[in-house]
């Protein structure tokens, strides 16, 4: 087949192009939530205490770190939808919620008696927390990576990666409203690990799936 | 403004018409397109020097996929840089399956570029071997359309089927001819 022979079959094929942002997008996108609040919904609900607890500034630090990560970095998802985009010098944003992060370590460990510091950061349910956010992250996680499958992302690996780390973020949030531990070490150690988990996942479907 | 800003003004002006219907102007848009390509490819190839033969199979490549990308481009933006990120994506594709990965640095080179035209004398590509993994029906329409140039009326005729049928089979055949070249193994 010559170049001018493809040109023929390109020309002929009318067919419309998905929207990058259009009714599909936002369907996927509330189907992959639906699936996040379903699984917090049967397996874990608000713990109990939270009207007291959201008092504690410890607990309000695991909502704004899990949102200061997952903003950015579906923000970043987005941007990289376009293959003229470079995302790699983007990747400067995830200071944000290092320095989150660090700060909030910080405040645990001037607020907290010593002895406490390793018995916080291992927590109660550190098991719980590493299963629970990558399964509150897979539905958002298939729905933004069905978006950038949409779009032209220059480099897979990064962005399924990015999508990972950012719908991480965001399961990390929801499961902040269920998590009795309450140490920012505990965010630190087991979230950290958890949202890696996710990213790594989103990396590796990126690489499959994201080509195009 | 150079010749270069020229020349993809005017294929984002061509672009801009097709995307509203005028099937004329992307035969335009693809026909001017092909050439620039071209000359970016040899470049580029040249660069992570792997062999010539590829050429011709990474212009139909990119063509395939500005094609089925061709909503990614915004239409308040610059076209250069967008044709230029396409061809960029898919020439690093060819290098990683020669097991090479090389940082590919177009921007200049389509500056510079003279359009380039097909050698006619260039044998098989790569593209009649993958459309053998097309499914039978989806290869007979991207056949006939793009090398015999049949009309999708025609087509529909001679294959007893409805135009609307034919237009999603070619539109399949494509991403499956598009999916089939990223598998190639070299």
């Amino acid at each position: 087949m010559k170049t001018s022979d493809l040109i023929n079959a390109l020309v002929e094929d009318q067919a419309v192009n998905e929207p990058l942002f259009g009714p599909t997008l936002v369907v996927r996108l509330a189907m992959g939530l639906a699936v996040s609040v379903a699984i917090f919904a049967a397996f874990l609900g608000v713990r109990a205490d939270m009207a007291n607890a959201i008092i504690d500034p410890h607990v309000q630090f695991k909502f704004i770190f899990a949102a200061s990560l997952f903003v950015p970095l579906l923000a970043l998802t987005v941007y990289g939808l376009w293959p003229e985009r470079e995302l790699v010098p983007m990747l400067r944003w995830l200071a944000l919620p290092m320095v989150v992060l660090v700060s909030g370590m910080a405040f645990q460990l001037l607020t907290s008696p010593s002895d406490y510091w390793v018995s916080g950061m291992v927590g109660r349910y550190p098991s719980a927390c590493l299963r629970s956010i990558p399964a509150l992250a897979i539905g958002p996680l298939l729905a933004v990576l069905a978006m950038l499958r949409n779009g032209a992302p220059a480099q897979p690996v990064v962005s399924g990666a990015i999508a990972g780390a950012g719908s991480g973020g965001l399961a990390a949030f929801i499961y902040a409203l269920h998590c009795p531990d309450d140490s920012a070490l505990f965010v630190a150690l087991w979230y950290s690990l958890a949202i890696g988990i996710v990213s790594v996942i989103g990396g590796l479907l990126g690489r499959y799936w994201l080509k195009w | 403004m150079t010749a270069f800003d020229e020349q993809t003004n005017a294929l984002g002006v061509l672009l801009q018409r097709a995307n509203a219907g005028d099937a004329a102007c992307y035969r335009q848009f693809l026909e001017r397109l092909a050439p620039l390509v071209r000359t970016m490819a040899r470049r580029g190839i040249g660069r992570i020097g792997t062999p010539m033969a590829d050429l011709e199979d990474a212009v139909q490549e990119t063509l395939l996929a500005v094609h089925l990308k061709r909503h990614t481009w915004r239409e308040d933006q610059p076209i250069g840089p967008w044709i230029g990120a396409i061809t960029r994506y898919k020439l690093i594709d060819l290098a990683r399956k020669y097991g090479r990965r090389k940082e590919i640095e177009l921007d200049e080179t389509f500056e510079m570029a003279a359009p380039e035209q097909e050698e006619s004398s260039l044998p098989e590509h790569e593209m009649n071997r993958l459309l053998e993994s097309v499914s039978e029906t989806q290869r007979l329409i991207v056949q006939s359309i793009s090398i015999k140039g049949v009309s999708i009326r025609e087509v529909a005729g001679t294959m007893k089927m409805t135009e609307g049928a034919v237009r999603v089979a070619l539109h399949r055949g494509l991403k499956a001819l598009a999916e089939a070249y990223r598998r190639v193994e070299r």
